[in-house]
């Protein structure tokens, strides 16, 4: 038995948290939305921003795979090796089926069905769906995987430095950003700031995350090998 | 015979503290191993060390012949259940066990469900829901059925009646039998495993106190109880690690195998002599007033 695809096996013993929970989160949010919106005495279109929540979620699930899942994983005699890889397989996997899926929807409410009949825009986003459907289908595997990442590597600190380790790191970079901000103010760098990012479609920005969360997952990595339970 | 463990001046340091100081020893094929010692004497972190979950700050250790950590060829042939284990919130019981069969080679789904049965496991239910002792009792059945060439259990029955625990002896014995492997019980319940322990380890601040075959230890210490007096004269020169006064009697705990000659003695003199059971001399070696007596004489 392949003990890579043995975690990914272990991941998906959790159908609840993995396949039903982000779309119960999801379609709750878009539920009330619907019901607002075709209550809602309005001509204009409703775009709303309730499609993060999935993402969210990710990260969320993110830090739990290593808060709960990690201990357990090594408890079973798992390699530090073997559960990064799994979790990596995994996260990927889910990714891509999440991805798919919200694609689909987006289509079904911009092309289908418009606006669900209630010019309700839930899926179907301005700027994510400007560059057609693959172009937002990279969007959101990008997206999805980096707050992913960004969960996982933060509970990988902590569960390599324990809580010293987050603190010190959340502070530094309070400190750092906060600097950032005052010099951005100082020197008035926002408006080529603005530019800068203008110039940029979401598909540019999405592809520029890949290998920021590569790194992401590199940094991670070499925490949780010498992470101890 | 193979040695499964090999440990060599293994030291774990945090900080100021010294949890396993300078630990040299050696595990064999095939027996079963008491690791004894109090309350943070450091047996979980020696276990710790061994299955690749901490990292030892000096020493050598191996395992199967090989550096445990992220060797997979070492970590398929272990199966640690420790009382902290944690899982994952969403798990039942029948999870845990599913899991267990993708990552231990020699998992017996059928002896898993028959000790689901004996232990009258509610497979259905969340693991976040299990009392105490049945919590205990998915960490032992994990141990069992995954039948691991080498089986640590640290304290393993935490919350578990006297019932549930025979129950546990009896199939580790009934098991062991069957399937010979390399097992290391760290409990607090000497008295109860004393008589499935082949060896000994005791462990006390950090240190290695004893390594000893079980059958040797059973008679390496004995009690002898009389008058003060003659006690006073038959305990001169031997290494006494406990002694209580009662009235005028005298009894002394000595440290050491029974002499004919010292017997005959003993007899002459009126005294009595009772064997010290495994439990009693570690509790003796291990609490601090008579180990500084066993120092001073």
């Amino acid at each position: 038995m392949n003990r890579v695809q043995g975690v990914v096996k272990m991941y998906a013993r959790d159908k609840w948290g993995w396949f039903y929970l982000p779309w119960i989160i999801l379609l709750s949010s878009f539920l009330v939305n619907l019901i607002i919106a075709a209550f809602l005495p309005m001509d204009e279109k409703i775009v709303t921003g309730g499609l993060m929540s999935i993402f969210i979620y990710m990260m969320v699930a993110g830090i739990l795979s290593m808060f709960q899942t990690f201990p357990f994983a090594l408890g079973m005699s798992v390699r530090r090796h073997d559960f990064f890889m799994g979790t990596m397989l995994m996260i990927t996997l889910i990714s891509i089926g999440i991805s798919v899926i919200l694609c689909l929807l987006s289509f079904i409410e911009g092309d289908v069905i418009d606006g669900w009949g209630v010019r309700l825009y839930f899926f179907h986003l301005p700027y994510i769906s400007d560059g057609g459907i693959l172009s937002q289908l990279v969007i959101y595997f990008s997206v999805m995987l980096n707050l992913y990442m960004i969960g996982f590597l933060w509970a990988s600190l902590h569960r390599r430095f324990g809580k010293s380790g987050v603190y010190v790191l959340a502070i530094a970079g309070l400190i750092i950003i906060t600097l950032l901000l005052y010099m951005a103010n100082y020197f008035e760098w926002w408006p080529s700031i603005r530019d800068f990012f203008i110039g940029f479609t979401a598909l540019d920005i999405a592809l520029w995350l890949l290998p920021i969360t590569v790194c992401l997952s590199v940094g991670s990595y070499l925490l949780l090998r010498r992470a101890t339970v | 015979m193979t040695a499964i463990v090999e440990a060599k001046r293994l030291t774990k340091v945090y900080g100021q503290h010294t949890a396993v100081d300078q630990v040299s020893f050696q595990i064999e094929e095939n027996k079963i191993y008491g690791l004894l010692g109090r309350n943070g004497a450091g047996k979980t972190t020696v276990m710790h060390m061994i299955t690749a979950q901490l990292f030892q700050t000096s020493g050598e250790l191996r395992v199967f012949g090989a550096e445990p950590f992220e060797n997979n060829e070492v970590l398929r042939q272990i199966c640690f259940i420790k009382e902290s284990q944690k899982y994952p919130d969403s798990f039942g019981v029948n999870d845990v066990l599913e899991t267990a069969a993708l990552f231990f080679p020699n998992w017996d789904r059928a002896y898993a469900n028959e000790l689901v049965q004996a232990f009258k496991l509610p497979v259905k239910r969340r693991i976040k829901k299990l009392s105490r002792g049945m919590l205990s009792a998915v960490g032992i059945i994990v141990g069992l059925a995954s039948r691991a060439p080498l089986t640590i259990f640290d304290e393993p029955y935490l919350g578990l009646d006297a019932v549930a625990r025979s129950i546990f002896y009896d199939k580790l014995m009934e098991d062991y039998a069957e399937h010979p492997r390399t097992v290391i019980l760290s409990t607090h319940l000497i008295d109860e495993v004393s008589r499935l322990l082949e060896h000994i380890l005791v462990i006390d601040e950090g240190k290695l106190l004893l390594n000893e075959e079980a059958d040797a230890l059973r008679g390496r210490a004995y009690t002898v109880t009389g008058s003060a007096a003659r006690i006073d004269s038959f305990i001169a020169g031997k290494k006494v690690i406990n002694s209580e006064m009662l009235g005028n009697f005298r009894s002394a705990t000595i440290y050491g195998s029974l002499l004919a000659s010292d017997q005959k003695s003993a007899e002459a003199a009126g005294l009595d002599i009772a064997p010290v059971t495994i439990q009693q001399l570690i509790v003796y070696l291990t609490s601090g007033s008579a180990r500084k007596e066993a120092t001073v004489r």
